[in-house]
């Protein structure tokens, strides 16, 4: 009994440091007759050790944990998220990996715990994250621990998928992370998956809080077989669901409605009750199926244009004058403070003092500006902006910047292909009321009650592709070829003048095989002669005459007697 | 040569007009003017510059060359690695021996001497001078303190057979088996066992004729002076069975005690994990009221497990324990071993699988099931112990009961001994190897970093020897560490393959381009080089 009372004891104590486990999957069909899938797994823990875990995937808790990592978020994204006409995501990220950390305040050599954390990641999660040097990274104006980085010719595909399933606790055989089968996920126009890790302190008492996410973004017509803009779970992920994840607190589906008065559609089952009036929530508990009808399907705007979106690209013709512009356009009808941050590689140095920043084609000076140059091979070209931005404007920030020749190491392979230069980063707080829903609290459901007044949004812009100059790159071994030849042409000649004289001397009889050759050759010369001058004794018997024999032909001469007769008959 | 020329030209110009007035003279004339060019001819340069050209080339260029290309390798101490394996392990070791009678006490240590055979120890028995109180119960006996790595024999009437103590005390009866006596001191010096691990270490395959020393050897996980301890409970249906159970607790309770004990021999770092929804991969058969499934079938739990354990961070070995939560429709499930049924089960050097049967009543009315601490902990201890090394002699000795789950001192330091022989062996093999594979293979770099890690290994190697030749157990195993350490990073320092990818047709494919043109004409030169000198000195 006493046993069972300090049992009971140790069981109070284990609650106190509880794990919870979430599940939600947010619906939101889009205007233009996408349908947006919002899966978010949310761990919450209370105990700040990862060495035991009763939810909290042990493989990141132990990545944590040796890095001293106090918040992490890390994005494997593929395809561009299009907030003109899709609005706002959950999560914003760009296309390709992108990992930032901030790690505890009192880690001493931060830079050594990013590359660690990056190398542990990349093998979690087969990612190239390892690619990540201090070339490719940057530690934020702000924050000593902060590091941020991006690859953006990351692809990402199923062996990153399968992994992060892994460090789910139900994996993928309940619930709604059942729905990510991989064919299907890799079909979508945008995928993205997410791990998010953040501490929520309140009062010197923090909780840790694991967000595992997928935005994943369908073609409702490519889905559907039928040619319309019909969508279902099952179109969508190729099953409906069977079990809900017993580990899960509660598990729902919100399904965002409020494109239904642009767009009606009918849905096939009776949500439980509705959030905010056009919240449908949907508690399952066993096996569920969704699917909607759209009975007049047609394109329209979207109705709630984001308050700020951007565009950026780059100028320049050939490779001359390369300029990089970012636009970011302000739709509200009151100022908004926004920061630019900008990475951009060491082989595109830029020139500061072409810096310029437009608003509405009227030249401002930025609120605040940070600059740090670049350093080859060693540093990005790190530009952080603080603008205000005026109501219904567009600002436009553009800096000029040059292409330079790499090491011939440093190309990538397909070098052709060109170089992906990362997105940049724009944060703005906006009016909450401005967007249809906010993503930054633990849960769904705590977003959809939230009532705060800002917002704080991080658009990621456009990734772009450059091409350098790329050499030929047998280029070096012919460089040796020719260097050698050269110099072996060079030195031959040389040599013989310094070391040779021509000089005229009597030929040696040297006897050897080319004497032998020669006397082999007269012989045989010899014999030949011989033979010819017989066989010419033979041919020609010529007669001499005496002159007494020969008589006088008064045209042809002295000719013998015997030519006379016979000839002189003829001409007779 | 100056004065050549002019004579030369001089002579040409005189006989000019003897040419062309006495026909007779002009073959002679032309001969002395070749003789002349012949003679007055810059030869004496012309073979300078050509052996000039040579030295440059092949004195000077050929070296250089040689060694810019050259493999960077830092001086290792070859002779020292070699001196290693000549070097014998010589433990040395006290043993005391108390009885009432000195005669008796003088037999024994005579017989000790007479009868231990071992090379590994070197044994210096003597009377023992701890014992002044007549008060001979076992527990005033037990507070006898014996220094480190020693042993003490003490006669006393309390014991009816040879019981090895807590401390270092071993009790014997009088009139006890002097061959016995001598049987079990082997025994708890684990003559065998460490004599097996290094014959099996330097020539694998060899080994005792023990069969249990051989199986204890092989169960141990390999050396390493950090540890994971990885606690991995599996519930496969969390819908229909809930398990309260918090891991730390009793890993902290009962397993951190001892891993205090070892602190000297390795660092453990203890997790403990929770995995769900992994089924059994294959059904267990049911016999009469039980399910058991074979001990071979354990890679059936193990295997599907294996890909969710780890988490591949650490690079240090890790123990794994799973304790795996019966499905509701497999219970009771055991393990079939030699006849018996047990629920737990080792896989040597990778750690043991346990099932944690629940109740019928927890399945049917899904209450929470609360398991019993030490019914779990327990397997996992005496697992613990087999796969880092700890001796079992319960079949030899009987042994006094513990009261924790902390090794006796005599175990603790035959650990020690055990480490310190494992990692010195595994030095001496990693350092033989190294320079074996640096005399093989020419193109591997050996950074100073390295190359004084090498010396550093040495250096700690000799001095494990000394000290415990010297019975400095403590000190030699901080040194064994060292040694162990630091061969281990030199031999898998990733600078050592940086050229080894290298082939060599490419390096011709570069050079002979420029060497072979070049070199042509220098060499064929070197001949009338040669000529030119042995004209020159008369040789």
């Amino acid at each position: 009994m006493n046993v069972k009372c300090i049992g009971f004891l140790f069981v109070f104590i284990g609650q106190a440091y509880s794990e919870s486990y979430n599940e939600e999957l947010f619906i939101k069909p889009l205007a233009t007759g996408y349908v947006y899938s919002f899966f978010q797994f949310t761990i919450i823990r209370e105990d700040d050790s990862f060495k035991h875990s009763t939810l909290f995937p042990h493989s990141l808790g132990d990545i944590i944990d040796r890095f001293h990592v106090s918040e992490l978020d890390v994005d494997l994204t593929s395809g561009l998220w299009r907030h003109k006409s899709w609005g706002y995501p959950a999560v914003d990220a760009p296309s390709g990996a992108e990992i930032s950390a901030r790690f505890h305040n009192d880690t001493q050599d931060v830079d050594q715990h990013w590359y660690g954390l990056t190398n542990a990641l990349s093998g979690l999660l087969c990612t190239s994250l390892n690619f990540i040097n201090s070339a490719n990274s940057y530690e934020s104006s702000a924050h000593r621990v902060y590091r941020y980085s991006n690859l953006p010719r990351e692809n990402v595909c199923t062996e990153n998928l399968t992994p992060w399933k892994k460090l789910l606790p139900c994996d993928s055989t309940r619930g709604l992370s059942s729905f990510l089968n991989s064919g299907r996920v890799h079909n979508a126009n945008y995928h993205s998956l997410g791990i998010h890790f953040r501490p929520l302190c309140n009062a010197g008492k923090c909780k840790y809080e694991l967000r595992l996410t997928v935005s994943l973004v369908y073609d409702s017509v490519f889905i559907s077989f039928n040619n319309n803009y019909d969508w279902s779970l099952r179109k969508m992920f190729g099953t409906g669901l069977f079990m809900t994840c017993p580990l899960a607190d509660y598990s729902k589906i919100y399904l965002d409605t409020s494109s239904n008065i642009s767009v009606p559609y009918s849905i096939s089952q009776e949500p439980d009750y509705f959030l905010k009036k056009n919240i449908a929530v949907y508690n399952l508990n066993g096996i569920f199926h969704l699917s909607a009808i759209v009975s007049r399907p047609k394109i329209v705007v979207s109705e709630l244009r984001p308050l700020l979106y951007t565009d950026r690209f780059i100028t320049g013709f050939g490779q001359e004058y390369g300029g990089l512009v970012t636009r970011i356009y302000n739709d509200h009808r009151s100022p908004i403070t926004a920061t630019v941050i900008e990475n951009i590689p060491w082989f595109l140095p830029i020139y500061y003092h072409t810096l310029k920043v437009t608003s509405n084609g009227i030249r401002v000076t930025p609120k605040g500006l940070i600059y740090k140059p670049g350093k080859g091979r060693v540093r990005i070209y790190y530009l952080e902006i603080v603008l205000e931005l005026a109501p219904r404007s567009v600002t436009e920030i553009s800096v000029q910047f040059d292409y330079v020749f790499l090491k011939w190491q440093e190309y990538p392979p397909d070098a052709n292909h060109g170089f992906y230069i990362g997105s940049a980063i724009v944060k703005a707080t906006i009016p909450r009321h401005a967007t249809s829903l906010t993503f930054d609290k633990s849960l769904i459901v705590d977003n959809i009650n939230s009532t705060g007044s800002d917002y704080l949004i991080c658009l990621k812009t456009e990734n772009f592709i450059i091409t350098l100059p790329t050499p030929d790159f047998s280029m070096p071994y012919n460089v040796i070829c020719l260097a050698c030849t050269v110099v072996a042409l060079a030195f031959g000649p040389i040599h013989n003048i310094t070391t040779k004289r021509l000089k005229l001397t009597t030929a040696k009889y040297v006897p050897g095989l080319a004497s032998i050759a020669q006397k082999l050759y007269v012989l045989l010369k010899n014999i030949i002669w011989n033979r010819n001058k017989n066989n010419k004794r033979k041919a020609a018997k010529v007669k001499v005459f005496a002159h007494e024999e020969l008589s006088y032909h008064p045209r042809l001469g002295h000719v013998s007697e015997e030519f006379m007769k016979d000839k002189v008959d003829c001409i007779k | 040569m100056g004065i050549g020329l002019t004579r030369m030209y001089n002579l040409v110009f005189k006989k000019q007009p003897i040419g062309t007035v006495g026909k007779l003279d002009d073959d002679d004339s032309d001969e002395e003017i070749w003789e002349l060019i012949d003679k007055e001819d810059d030869e004496d340069l012309r073979n300078l510059s050509s052996a000039i050209y040579a030295f440059i080339l092949l004195v000077i260029g050929i070296p250089l060359w040689w060694r810019m290309t050259e493999v960077q390798r830092h001086s290792l101490p070859y002779a020292q690695i070699s001196q290693l394996s000549t070097m014998d392990v010589v433990i040395s070791t006290d043993i005391f021996v108390y009885t009432k009678n000195p005669y008796v006490t003088e037999h024994i240590i005579e017989q000790i001497y007479t009868s231990f055979n071992s090379t590994m120890f070197s044994i210096n028995a003597q009377p023992s001078t701890f014992i002044n109180s007549d008060d001979h119960t076992l527990n005033k006996l037990e507070m006898v303190i014996t220094p480190l790595g020693s042993l003490q024999l003490i006669e006393t009437t309390s014991v009816d057979d040879i019981i090895a103590g807590i401390g270092r005390n071993i009790y014997f009866p009088p009139n006890t088996d002097i061959k016995l006596l001598m049987d079990s001191l082997k025994r708890l010096l684990q003559t065998d066992a460490l004599s097996d691990s290094m014959i099996s270490m330097l020539n694998p395959g060899n080994h005792s004729d023990d069969q249990q020393v051989v199986t204890e050897r092989q169960r141990r996980v390999r050396p390493s002076s950090d540890y994971n301890v990885l606690l991995t409970v599996v519930n496969p249906e969390p819908d229909k069975l809930h398990v309260s159970w918090k891991p730390e607790i009793p890993l902290n309770r009962y397993l951190q005690p001892l891993l205090n004990q070892l602190k000297l021999i390795s660092n453990f770092s203890v997790q403990s994990q929770w995995l769900y929804l992994i089924d059994l991969v294959q059904k267990p058969p049911k016999l009469n009221t039980t399910f058991v499934l074979d001990k071979n079938h354990a890679q059936y739990i193990i295997t599907p497990l294996e890909k969710k354990l780890g988490s591949g961070v650490s690079q240090n070995p890790c123990i794994h324990f799973v304790v795996y939560v019966t499905p509701c429709s497999y219970i009771p499930l055991y393990f079939h071993e030699n006849n018996q049924l047990t629920t737990a089960m080792m896989s040597a050097r990778w750690g043991g699988v346990q099932f944690l049967n629940v109740d019928q009543i927890s399945c049917n009315e899904s209450l929470s099931f609360i398991p019993d601490d030490l019914s779990i902990m327990s397997p996992i201890i005496t697992q613990f112990h087999s796969l880092i090394g700890v001796p079992n002699m319960s079949n030899y000795i009987s042994l006094m009961p513990l009261k924790s789950s902390t090794l006796r001192k005599w175990q603790l330091d035959s650990m020690y001994r055990l480490k310190i022989i494992e990692q010195y062996t595994n030095t001496r093999i990693t350092l033989t190897s190294l320079s074996r594979l640096l005399g093989e293979i020419s193109n591997i770099v050996i950074i100073e970093e390295v190359g004084k890690a090498v010396t550093e290994s040495i250096e700690a190697a000799t001095k494990v020897l000394q000290c415990i030749e010297r019975g400095q157990l403590e000190e030699a195993l901080e040194f064994s560490k060292i040694a162990f350490e630091t061969s281990e990073f030199a031999f898998t320092h990733p600078s050592l393959l940086a050229l080894l990818y290298f082939p060599d047709d490419q390096k011709y494919a570069v050079y002979i381009p420029l060497f072979l043109p070049v070199m042509i004409p220098v060499l064929m030169s070197l001949r009338g080089v040669k000529n030119w000198i042995q004209l020159k000195y008369k040789i």
